[in-house]
Order: C-alpha cells, then sequence, then structure tokens
C-alpha cells in the first residue's frame, strides 16, 4: 500500500521529512491582494467623507463665518447653546419628525399597494409597471420643480381641483401658507418614493413560495388571512430594514424642501436638513451650521440605537 | 504522466483544522478515488492539491517538482467542475483551447489539439456553439475536452457527475473509466457515491472527518474494510450491523447473538471476550421458513421491497434492524416470522469503541 | 353566476381601477411639466387649467436651447455625470471584487463603515468639503463635482458591483487559474465580460444620481460657465420673473437624459435598489 492512515501510528511514505517551506511569498501576496483592490475606494472616501466629516465635527465648536473672516476661533459650546434659544432649530425639529415619519408612512402604505397589485400576472403589467415606477427616475430637483409648479393656482388646474372638491376654501398656493408648507414636499416626495417601495416589496414578495399560498386556499384560508398570515410575516424582515434606511435617508434628504419652499414661508417648512444647508449655503456660518448637523447626526444614532435595541428585545421575547 | 506525493498534507482555517496530516502516494497513471461523506475534507484536498486552496502544512509534489508554493497555472494539472465551469462568453472551441492560448501554443496546433480531443468525445458538430446552448451531457464532454486539450500531468475530477441525471451518470462513468484506459492520465477523482468510485478506480480512497481512513483497491475495500466507518459507507445497500457477545473457547472463541444464536469464530487478536459489533453484508445471508440446524436466528419481516432484478427485504429481530439482499424472490410478505442465516466466514467484527477491524 | 366568480370579477375590476389610479398618480406631473411646455406664453392665462391647450408650440423649447444657457449647463451637467458614472463604476468594481472575492481582515468593519457612509447626512459635510477643496483649486470646477459626487457614489456602487461579482461562479476563475490564468487575468480574461452587463447598470444608477445632485452644485460652483443644470434651473427661476412655459421647456429636457438611462437599468432595478436600499 502507498498509503497509510496518519491516524495508525509512524507514517511510511516517501521516507523524507518534508522540507520547512515558507509560504510567507505567496502568502503576504494572498494577503495584500484585496486591499489593493479596496484602497482607491477607501481613500477616495478617507479624504471626500470621513476628513470633512471629522473637521466638520470640529467646526462645532468653532466661529467660522466667511462672511465675517476675521472673528475666527475656538468658542467652546457657544453654538450648542444658541440652539437652545434657536426659535427656527426646534420649528425644523418638529418638521423633521413630520417631514419624515408623513412621508415615510405615506409610501409606504402605496408603495406595498402597488406592489401587492403588480405582483400578479394580468394584461398589461410590463408598461403600467414601467409607467408607475417613471416617477422613481425623474431627477430630484426636477419632482420638487414640478411640484411647486402644480401648487401654483396661475399654471396648474390641481389648487382649483382641490378648491373645487372643498378641501381648500380658494384655489390658492398651499406652499405659501406658513400652516400647509410642509405639505408641498411631503407630497412630491411620496410622488418619488412610492415606486422604491414598490420595488423592494415586489422583491420581497416574490421569494415568498407560491406553494404557501396554494396551501392556505385549501385550507380555506381567505385572501385578507393569506395578507395577514402569510404574506405580511414574511414580509417584516425586508420590511424592517427597508424602513429603517428609508427613515434615515428622508430625514437626511434636503433637497425638495430646498427646491419647493426653501423651507419658508417664515422658516415653517424648515427641517433639520435643510436648515443645515441654508445656514451653511446663504449665511455662510460653518459653525453653527456643523453644529446643528452634530445634532442631527446625534439623533441619527440614537434611533439607530433604539431600533437595535427594540430588534434585540423583540428577538429575546421569541425566544431566538 | 506523473505520480502525486503528499506529504503530512494539512489544512486548517485558525484553530479548525480540516485536513490533518494526510500521507498519500498516487503512482504514475493511477486511477484514484477520494471518496466520503459532505466535510469530510475531500474537496479540500483536491483543491489543495490543485493550488486553489491555500496549503497550511506539509508539501506536494508531482512527478520530481515540489510545487508547494506554486500558483495553480503552474502545476501542470487540469481540472473538471462539478458545475462544469465553462466560460460562458466563449463558444466551445475557445474553452477547449483557452489554456492553449494562453501558453501561447502557435494556432495550428491548438486547432489540431482540440480537433482530436472533440472526436475523442463526439464534440465534432458543437464547437462553435456557446454552452449555454448544449445540454448537461455535453457540457461535461466539453468539460472533459478542455481539460484533455492540456495534456497535465494529472485530472483532477470535483464530483463531475453529480449535476447529470441517473442514466446519463451511468453512461459518462464508463465513458471516462475507458477515456482513462486511452490516455493513461494519473487521475484523482472526488465523489460521494461509493459506486462511481467503486466502478471506476484503481485505488479508493476513503476518508473522514479529514482523515484517510482506509486506502486500497475497490474490492479489497469492500472485501475487507478496516473500520465500521468503510464498512458501512462502501456498498449498497449498506452492511448491516448489530452487536453480540464475544467470548474465548480454547484456542478458538464464537461470538452469541441474542442469546439463540451462536457461530465460531478464529481468535481475535486484540479483545479477550465482550461486546463487539458485527458486521454483514446484506448477500452474505440467507432466509428460510423453517429452522435449520445450526446457527440461525429467529426474525420477523417488516418491508419487502422487489426491484424487478432483485429482492430487498427488511427484517427484525429484538431491536436490531436487519437488511437482506437477494436475486431471488422469496414467498414472503410482512409480519411474517422467518430464519436468518450467516455465512460465518463473511462476517466482520468492529471494536464497539474504536470502530477499528477485529478480525 | 356563482358569488364566487362575481367575487372574482370585482376583484379584477378594482385592481385596474387601483392600478388606474396609480398610473394617474405618477403621469399627471410630467404630463402637466410637458403640457405647459407647449403652450404658447399667450395661452397661458386665459386657458390656465385646461387639460390641453387650443394651440401647440415648440416656441419654448426654441428660446431655451437658443437663447440661453441651457445648452452649456447641459454639457456640463452630462461632462459631470458620464465623468462621475466612469470613475466611480472604476472604483467600485474594483473595491466590489475584493468584497466578494476575499476574505480578509476587517472586512466586517470596513463593509459597516461603507454602511455608515450611506446614513450620515451629507449636508453635514457641505461646509468642511468646501473649505477643504477651496485651496485645493476644487471649488467651482466639474473636476471638484466629479471627486465629490464619486466619492458619496462609491459605497452605493461598490456594494451593487459585489453583488454582480457574487453571480458569477467562483469554480469560473478557479477554472481560468488552473487553465494558466494568474488570479489578475482571471479576472480580466473571465469576470470581467461577464459582469459587463453589470457595470452598464452600476454606471446608469450613478449617472442618474449625479445628473439629480442640487446641494453640493449650488455650494460649490459660482461661475456661470461651470453651472449644472439643476443649479441653472433654480437659477433661472430666482433670477427671470416667471417665464413658465420655458422652464418646464428646459425641466422637461433635463427628463431625457434620466429616461435614457432608466431604460438601460430597468432590467437592474431590483438588483439596485435591494443592493443600497439607502439610497434613492
Amino acid at each position: 500500500m502507498s498509503s497509510s492512515a496518519s491516524t495508525s501510528g509512524p507514517v511510511i511514505s516517501s521516507g523524507l521529512t518534508p522540507p520547512p517551506t515558507t509560504h510567507r511569498k505567496r502568502s503576504f501576496k494572498r494577503l495584500a491582494e484585496p486591499y489593493f483592490y479596496l484602497s482607491p475606494a477607501l481613500m477616495l472616501l478617507a479624504l471626500v467623507m470621513i476628513l470633512p466629516l471629522v473637521v466638520g465635527l470640529s467646526y462645532a465648536y468653532q466661529n467660522i463665518e466667511l462672511l465675517n473672516p476675521f472673528d475666527r476661533g475656538w468658542v467652546g459650546f457657544k453654538h450648542f447653546i444658541a440652539l437652545e434659544s434657536d426659535r427656527v432649530f426646534w420649528l425644523a425639529l418638529k418638521n423633521t419628525f413630520v417631514w419624515t415619519f408623513g412621508s415615510l408612512g405615506l409610501q409606504f402604505i402605496f408603495g406595498l399597494g402597488l406592489a401587492l397589485l403588480l405582483n400578479q400576472a394580468f394584461y398589461g403589467r410590463k408598461l403600467i409597471q414601467a409607467l408607475v415606477l417613471l416617477p422613481w427616475a425623474v431627477p430630484t430637483f426636477l419632482s420638487g420643480l414640478n411640484w411647486a409648479w402644480l401648487f401654483n393656482p396661475v399654471i396648474s388646474p390641481i389648487p382649483h381641483w382641490l378648491a373645487a372638491l372643498g378641501i381648500l376654501n380658494e384655489p390658492y398656493n398651499i406652499l405659501a401658507d406658513p400652516e400647509l408648507a410642509i405639505i408641498g414636499p411631503i407630497v412630491a416626495n411620496v410622488w418619488f418614493g412610492i415606486p422604491f417601495f414598490a420595488i423592494t416589496l415586489m422583491a420581497g414578495l416574490q421569494s415568498i413560495p407560491k406553494d404557501l399560498y396554494e396551501a392556505a386556499v385549501i385550507d380555506g384560508a381567505t385572501l385578507w388571512q393569506q395578507f395577514t398570515r402569510i404574506t405580511l410575516p414574511l414580509l417584516a424582515p425586508i420590511i424592517a430594514i427597508t424602513l429603517l434606511l428609508r427613515t434615515v435617508w428622508i430625514a437626511n434628504f434636503a433637497d425638495l424642501i430646498v427646491v419647493m419652499t426653501n423651507g419658508g414661508p417664515a422658516n415653517s417648512s424648515q427641517t433639520i436638513a435643510s436648515y443645515i444647508f441654508s445656514t451653511a449655503y446663504k449665511k455662510l456660518d460653518f459653525g453653527y451650521a456643523s453644529a446643528v448637523a452634530t445634532v442631527l447626526l446625534l439623533l441619527l444614532i440614537i434611533y439607530a440605537a433604539l431600533l437595535f435595541g427594540m430588534r434585540k428585545k423583540l428577538l429575546e421575547n421569541s425566544g431566538n | 504522466m506523473s505520480a502525486v506525493t503528499l506529504n503530512n498534507f494539512s489544512k486548517s482555517y485558525g484553530k479548525m483544522s480540516v485536513l490533518s496530516g494526510i500521507d498519500l502516494t498516487i503512482n504514475s497513471g493511477e486511477f484514484i478515488a477520494l471518496v466520503g461523506p459532505s466535510g469530510c475534507g475531500k474537496s479540500t484536498l483536491l483543491r489543495m492539491i490543485a493550488g486553489l486552496e491555500e496549503i497550511t502544512g506539509g508539501n506536494i509534489e508531482i512527478g520530481d517538482r515540489t510545487v508547494t508554493d506554486l500558483a495553480p497555472k503552474d502545476r501542470n494539472i487540469a481540472m473538471v467542475f462539478q458545475s462544469y465551469a465553462l466560460y460562458p462568453h466563449l463558444s466551445v472551441r475557445s474553452n477547449m483551447g483557452f489554456s492553449l492560448k494562453l501558453r501561447k501554443v502557435a494556432t495550428e496546433k491548438i486547432t489540431s489539439a482540440i480537433n482530436s480531443a472533440s472526436t475523442m468525445l463526439g464534440l465534432d458538430q458543437l464547437l462553435e456553439r456557446l454552452p449555454k446552448a448544449l445540454s448537461g451531457g455535453q457540457r461535461q464532454r466539453v468539460a472533459m475536452g478542455r481539460a484533455i486539450v492540456r495534456r497535465p500531468d494529472v485530472f483532477l475530477f470535483d464530483e463531475p457527475l453529480s449535476n447529470l441525471d441517473a442514466k446519463l451518470r451511468v453512461q459518462m462513468r464508463s465513458e471516462i473509466k475507458s477515456l482513462h484506459q486511452d490516455i493513461k492520465t494519473t487521475s484523482i477523482y472526488v465523489t460521494h457515491d461509493q459506486i462511481e468510485a467503486m466502478t471506476m478506480a484503481d485505488r479508493i480512497v476513503v476518508m473522514n472527518k479529514g482523515n484517510i481512513e482506509q486506502a486500497g483497491a475497490p474490492l479489497d475495500i469492500y472485501d475487507r474494510p478496516e473500520s465500521k466507518f468503510v464498512a458501512g459507507f462502501i456498498g449498497s445497500p449498506a452492511m448491516n450491523f448489530f452487536t453480540a457477545e464475544y467470548k474465548p473457547n480454547g484456542s478458538d472463541g464464537f461470538i452469541n447473538i441474542n442469546d439463540e444464536c451462536t457461530i465460531p469464530l478464529p481468535k481475535l487478536r486484540t479483545l479477550q471476550q465482550g461486546t463487539v459489533e458485527c458486521g454483514i453484508r446484506p448477500e452474505h445471508l440467507s432466509l428460510s421458513k423453517e429452522k435449520k440446524t445450526g446457527h440461525s436466528i429467529k426474525v420477523t419481516v417488516d418491508v419487502v421491497e422487489p426491484t424487478g432484478l432483485a429482492t430487498i427485504v427488511y427484517l427484525s429481530f429484538g431491536d436490531q434492524k436487519i437488511c437482506f439482499y437477494t436475486s431471488d424472490r422469496p414467498d414472503i410478505g410482512p409480519g411474517d416470522t422467518v430464519y436468518l442465516q450467516l455465512s460465518e466466514n463473511k462476517l466482520h467484527l468492529f471494536d464497539v469503541n474504536t470502530g477499528k477491524r477485529l478480525n | 353566476m356563482t358569488a364566487y366568480t362575481i367575487n372574482r370579477r370585482l376583484w379584477s375590476t378594482g385592481r385596474y381601477l387601483a392600478l388606474s389610479l396609480y398610473v394617474l398618480f405618477a403621469l399627471f406631473p410630467l404630463f402637466w411639466l410637458f403640457r405647459v411646455s407647449i403652450s404658447p406664453t399667450k395661452l397661458l392665462y386665459t386657458e390656465g387649467t385646461s387639460l390641453w391647450p387650443s394651440m401647440v408650440t415648440i416656441e419654448n423649447y426654441l428660446i431655451v436651447l437658443q437663447d440661453t444657457s441651457f445648452p452649456t449647463y447641459f454639457l456640463n451637467s452630462v461632462t459631470v455625470s458620464l465623468g462621475t458614472a466612469l470613475c466611480t463604476t472604476l472604483i467600485a468594481s474594483a473595491a466590489g471584487y475584493a468584497f466578494s472575492r476575499f476574505k480578509f481582515k476587517g472586512k466586517a468593519i470596513i463593509a459597516f463603515l461603507l454602511l455608515l457612509t450611506q446614513m450620515f447626512p451629507l449636508v453635514m459635510v457641505i461646509a468642511p468639503i468646501y473649505r477643504l477643496m477651496q485651496p485645493l483649486g476644487l471649488t467651482d470646477s466639474l473636476t471638484g463635482l466629479i471627486v465629490v459626487y464619486t466619492a458619496f457614489n462609491t459605497p452605493f456602487a461598490t456594494f451593487l458591483m459585489q453583488s454582480f461579482f457574487d453571480a458569477v461562479p467562483k469554480d469560473l476563475e478557479d477554472a481560468a487559474m488552473i487553465d494558466g490564468c494568474t488570479r489578475f487575468q482571471a479576472l480580466i480574461r473571465i469576470v470581467l465580460p461577464l459582469t459587463l452587463p453589470g457595470m452598464m447598470a452600476t454606471l446608469g444608477f450613478i449617472f442618474t444620481a449625479a445628473w439629480s445632485e442640487l446641494l453640493f452644485a449650488l455650494m460649490l460652483i459660482n461661475s456661470e460657465s461651470q453651472v449644472t443644470f439643476p443649479v441653472g434651473l433654480l437659477n433661472f427661476i430666482s433670477k427671470f420673473s416667471v417665464d413658465w412655459g420655458q422652464m418646464m421647456a428646459a425641466g422637461f429636457l433635463a427628463l431625457i437624459p434620466a429616461c435614457i438611462f432608466f431604460a438601460l437599468i430597468q432590467k437592474y432595478l431590483v438588483t439596485g435598489m435591494t443592493a443600497g436600499a439607502v439610497k434613492g
């Protein structure tokens, strides 16, 4: 026998003890190779995202106003103390909640509805799908402008229709109404965001095995029961992750508000994200803008931590 | 043609050891099958021979070269994958010629090498097609062709037939075997299918948990398994196992099954007396309706499975189960009580703790 | 008819009704954009709310194309978006390949960091980026925009490319390496040709993302000659009182490249959105 089981005592093979080979040279190449492919991406991110982030965090404790170049220097917590008495900041904080959860809730409900409608075979499905998903491809600034125009009674029928339905007492531009202005960007955001939810949830729906529904039908489940007992539970993981990520994304998303209302009238539709932008862009007050940004970052971290905590609790309770 | 020698070949991921100190010599021109259950390390071993998997310890020689630190491309080997791994964007011809082209072989030589391989495998009509336009069996042949064109020192096969349907698998099995008989290149063939291993290989290496359990000619392994693991793994239907008491009797010994049957045996080398694991293959049993003189066991028929070619009968006595295989068509049914005879010279005895062969 | 079949008909009618509402909601804004862009200015106020004007004109488009700087803006946007798409796809392909094919130290941490960059408010770095890029001469330059956009889009594109590389069986690379390739040759000769459609899709995703970006362009660009389309359109609105027809004609023109790329990536929408559930 030219081989011997390694467990059965001394080995008789080639009769030579193999020389201690060094794999160092090849090993080093193997170890270094992935970093070689990663390095351009990592370097770029370090320079254009991480470094500015760190620098930005330090701005929050300095006076940096481009319009006031002689008043520079470290100011400690001055900006944060100023925040407390900043009426616009607190208004923007409130608006951020309305904006984020208003948009998110509507996007999700309509997106889920659309996904369910599109998830069955019917005549003309491909065409309808392409049409209803089109808003997603429209550049965000254009979505914003488009909807800003649509709320203008001079050139759009929508305010007139709303008045005819009795929703508005006369056809006027709700973007100019401090009470209602925030609704404008929310509508535009919902219009723009439904396709995203629809597609993500459709991918989730398609991963649910068809035979589960067939078994449920044979067991006598109604459509509603199929939805609540099969669809929702199996879709829950993808719903959870999508909602989490979208919340953060929408909270950070300032374009629509900047384009449609610029935070106005009189800051009534300002969110934290748009407030950061206008403080940096219009007032060129980078220090204060960074302080506001620090608060937003903290809020998002707390939000994520809370959600992860809740998830852990849920998992513990369900015994997994 | 080259021999392959593995010295103290081992692989571990961190602290987890996958292969521990494998020593194996594969002779020049030999067809060797590595078998074992999934996770036994056979595929890892093959991929280490190919150079696709880093070697943690030991070394490997192909022919007179030590290739331990060489890249796969420098080992002069060819491999047939389970998934075939045909390049989807290249035609059959380009797939087969790819390696020669990389080696900058002259175009005419490549063409003639492809043509002779494709004739051998019956691929002449398919050379310009893309892999997606081929059937499973044809893809398998192209994968073989790609390996042959190379004229490598060693062929490596990684479960090449397991994606084919049963009928095609049997056909390709014999094709690969006759191919090897023609070109006689050293071949290492990984499979979990012990029938493939038995039918194709000159020598079988049975692996379990990262170790070689036994290596030897197919029939040697079948007739004289060195451990309970090998005994149970090789053979279908699988060998029957039941426990019995072994006692010495003068210069000989005997075993006692279920207090009703005693079988005399030559003395065991390593065991004085005690419980042993008995193994006997289903075809080494016989059944009778009446109790015959000598050593029979009273058993109950559970299930009868006629396959046409043969009949498989599942029996039980006490809480032990036994499978019986015969090319006859016995006239029995479930619930019947019958008597089972064992051919005593076909009995395998194993240690209950280590599983090592005792007789 | 049984109650069962009636029920089924009701469902089917209901579905078409609901879908029509969705289609209406999705298309009406775009339709209206088009409707105003082809209305003669003099009819705008008299027929402001009728669904189709009594007269149609392409005059607005001609003015936009001939008498304004929009062609320059358009060209600037194409330059920036194409540049960004090319750079990002190149860099992200390399990184995605590393993620797909290697096990290495710090992989989980790097992936987590990439994900994190998608979570933090980009407006946060708007001020520091301005200050850091000014001394380098990268403010008020299209190159600067390309650098910034490339960085922002790289994490998403990396995850996207990783999923495309994951779809190429590892066996193919192994086979190529046995056939005589180095790993790099296997990447170039075997893996890349197979991921080409995926790279095109990534190109499309990043192009549309760069085409839409507004805030950083607003902040970083000052001179008229470097203005991108979104900024140009926004300036147009604030500077010139209100020439609705021309604005909407310009807006409609901005839709064109986005729609072309949308068509290009239709097949990959699901992959793209699930790979970057964080990205619009």
